[in-house]
């Protein structure tokens, strides 16, 4: 007898993490403690207002693709291109995250802090990697492989 | 007929509501989290020993506390996850590999995040965490 057990869906998890420096992100003074208990606003002297501090990087799961149902050609190469991605993308915020701790109190693109725009393709995923690694694309904001703005 | 089963979408609700607010008043519900230090590699096998095989943070404002928040969150179906929010200060220079979440009486770890770059947090900052332990994961 055959039987339907499927749990459509087992268990999952997902963090993030928001790294902020102790300082206004307006006037650069130190921070107070926090406002309230389950409230990251944190009271500044100088601005007289709560405020949250100076995004420093913020880390964020990537899910992995789901291995394959079938054992067909094309079904093991989607899966094999998704791993692909999904090490490039994963390798993408893990430098990501490295260059904006390093430089937590320089101005760099906003997205090496964020985390979003993430790539979400593995042509993205070579694109955003290699813009990460050249200096003048990062400072420019330029496509290395475009020469256009992304 | 072929005997078919599943588990229902309001069974996963009350499941997460049990896990969420000490339905079994014997300290098996989401409550605590602690940083981590040192190598971290998140592990099916951890325990509340050692979580990610790193090592439990018990000084500079990242020792084991009770989170700010835990409840019942909607993700893929109602009130299918259970959502915890804290915000750690640092009072210390620190460097944290990742955070665990742990039960009511401190001796389960129910889910750990290993960042891959460890955040060498200096005096004052913040992290703000935020994490789901979804029980329904896909429609």
């Amino acid at each position: 007898m055959s039987q339907n057990n499927s749990l459509n869906g087992a268990l999952g998890v997902y963090w993030e993490a928001d790294y902020r420096s102790g300082r206004c992100p307006q006037c650069n003074g130190l921070l107070d403690q926090v406002e309230k208990e389950h409230s990251p606003s944190r009271f500044c002297k100088k601005c007289s207002g709560y405020v949250l501090g100076e995004l420093i990087v913020k880390q964020i799961t990537i899910k992995p693709p789901t291995p394959p149902m079938c054992a067909k050609f094309s079904c093991i190469l989607k899966y094999s291109k998704d791993l692909l991605t999904y090490t490039l993308i994963n390798l993408y915020h893990t430098k990501r995250v490295k260059y904006a701790i390093d430089n937590r109190n320089k101005k760099i693109l906003e997205r090496y802090r964020t985390g979003s725009p993430s790539p979400m393709t593995l042509w993205q995923a070579i694109h955003a990697n290699i813009k990460l690694k050249c200096p003048i694309c990062r400072k420019y904001n330029v496509d290395p492989l475009l020469f256009s703005r992304r | 007929m072929t005997q078919t089963e599943k588990p229902t979408r309001l069974g996963f609700a009350e499941v997460a509501k049990r896990m969420a607010i000490a339905g079994d008043g014997g300290g098996s519900c989401f409550k605590s989290i602690v940083g981590l230090t040192g190598a971290c590699t998140a592990s099916e096998d951890s325990t509340f020993a050692n979580p990610g095989g790193a090592t439990k943070l018990a000084a500079n404002g990242f020792a084991l506390q009770n989170a700010d928040t835990v409840y019942q969150h909607s993700v893929t179906v109602t009130n299918d996850s259970v959502e915890i929010i804290h915000i750690f200060t640092a009072t210390g220079t620190q460097s944290v590999s990742g955070f665990a979440i742990e039960n009511d009486d401190d001796d389960v770890v129910f889910m750990e995040c290993c960042f891959a770059t460890a955040i060498p947090c200096q005096v004052g900052d913040t992290i703000s965490i935020l994490a789901y332990y979804q029980f329904k994961t896909s429609a």
